[in-house]
């Protein structure tokens, strides 16, 4: 299999140069069977790791070149690992292949992986073979990864945000997604009866900063909206009267209504083809999940508490791509 | 629950070796051994923390126990096990306590089938 410098995996394709592969999975089983994968490869070297603790000390000390990890592990989790690699936080370098290799492809966290841009996103259980030639695909294909400091925005955004407190049962939840700013806080003063109540929880989703669209009905929409959804979390949380949070879910669907409408008369007076085609992308994925919220049984916890997820996922996707930036003189701009 | 449950895993094996085979590649007769003692000296251990977890009704242990021996079970071809934690995992996930109990009563026997196909392969003095 081996040819002057260059060498052939079971795959037949050739690699260049010896690699490292780190494999983290907190079952030994699985973290053998990964290690065997890997070892079969020609030229193809396997560290094993049992937790994250352990995978961060090795990312730390050894020249990794791929990396192969279950999302579930010993903190820090594989999403964790994942988001220190890229946002260039470990000596290794930040634009390594890396594979998820996981018993449950949850959307939350495939969409995660997309967005740290991971190569390939593998469900437990596969064959050696097969996994094999997943391993050899990546070490020779290179995928684009953006610069570090892209996903290191990304990663301080998320550290901003208040963590969730553990699951024990369906009603403590929280799905906190934008830091608070309080100077934006104040404002924009939302024509709600219950905003003192509002200011005493801790907000479901509030603006963030340098977010702004540039466009001002835009903006004071996606600010209601934001506030509408907050005020419907809240109402969740604490387990309110079902009219409580009928009365909620209408106002949240009203104001996505609002926002469509608002949108198809700006379309027509701001004629900026760029922004309108990833905007529209935005807000058709927000109609489905308006459309799901809408038929939704209020009784059913676990399913109004992942459209409240998916919802802030939506929304840290939306003002995580800078639309519009703000520029020096004070006026806006629209381009991302 | 317990009768859909009980209706898909019937076409199942307890041990699948072909499986097993399949996921690891071609194994040497000692190689398939090694692999089944490994998964059984680890399993044994996930089973008696999943029992436990269940008795104290801890969710995310529980969660975190069945996700595991999913995995590990499926790749070993214990087919009908690994679908019982997967639908236990799977119910957790989305809170329905109630139909657990009912669910968890399939673990021990399920278990003890397992134990005897692997005992099977391996001669009882490999699992002592």
């Amino acid at each position: 299999m081996v040819k002057g410098n260059n060498y052939f995996t079971e795959a037949g394709i050739m690699l260049k140069r010896s690699f490292n592969v780190l494999v983290v999975d907190d079952v030994v089983l699985m973290c053998d069977f990964l290690h065997g994968a890997v070892n079969r490869l020609a030229n193809c070297r396997a560290i094993k790791a049992l937790d994250g603790k352990t995978a961060l000390d090795v990312l730390e000390t050894e020249t990794i070149d791929m990396l192969i990890t279950d999302l579930e592990i010993k903190a820090p989790d594989g999403l964790e690992l994942i988001k220190r690699i890229r946002s260039g936080t470990l000596p290794t370098a930040h634009d390594i292949p890396i594979i998820i290799f996981s018993g449950n492809a949850y959307l939350e966290q495939v969409q995660q992986g997309i967005a740290y841009d991971v190569n390939d996103f593998l469900v437990k259980p596969m064959s050696i073979d097969a996994l094999g030639k997943k391993v050899s695909h990546f070490l020779v294909h290179d995928k684009f990864i953006q610069p570090a400091v892209h996903y290191e925005a990304m990663y301080r955004q998320e550290q901003k945000q208040p963590k969730a407190p553990e699951k024990g049962s369906s009603h403590k939840i929280s799905a906190s997604i934008v830091l608070n700013d309080p100077q934006k806080k104040d404002e924009y003063k939302p024509a709600q009866e219950d905003v003192e109540e509002a200011k005493t929880e801790e907000d479901f989703l509030s603006w963030p900063d340098n977010s702004t669209t540039g466009i001002y009905q835009l903006d004071r929409r996606l600010k209601k909206l934001a506030f509408d959804l907050s005020c419907f979390h809240n109402v969740f949380v604490k387990n309110c009267k079902l009219i409580a949070l009928e009365t909620e879910r209408k106002r949240a669907c009203g104001s996505i209504d609002y926002l469509n409408y608002i949108v198809k008369n700006l379309k027509k007076r701001e004629r900026r083809l760029d922004f309108w085609q990833k905007f529209d992308l935005q807000l058709s994925k927000l109609n489905k999940l308006a459309a799901q919220l809408q038929s939704a049984n209020l009784r059913h916890n676990s399913l109004i508490l992942d459209l409240l997820k998916k919802l802030s996922y939506w929304w840290s996707q939306t003002i995580s791509r800078p639309l519009v930036q703000r520029i020096d003189d004070g006026s806006e701009k629209t381009d991302e | 629950m317990s009768n859909a449950f009980s209706d898909n895993i019937r076409q199942m094996q307890t041990l699948d070796l072909q499986l097993l085979q399949s996921f690891y590649g071609d194994l040497t007769d000692e190689e398939l051994k090694e692999v089944l003692q490994r998964f059984y000296q680890e399993a044994k251990l996930y089973h008696q923390r999943l029992l436990k977890a269940i008795a104290m009704q801890n969710v995310m242990e529980v969660i975190r126990l069945s996700h595991s021996l999913k995995s590990m079970a499926a790749i070993t071809g214990a087919e009908q096990y690994s679908t019982l934690c997967m639908w236990i995992e799977r119910m957790m996930r989305s809170d329905e306590l109630d139909d657990l109990m009912e669910l968890s009563l399939y673990l021990s026997p399920l278990w003890q089938q397992l134990e005897l196909s692997i005992q099977a392969k391996l001669g009882p003095e490999a699992l002592a």
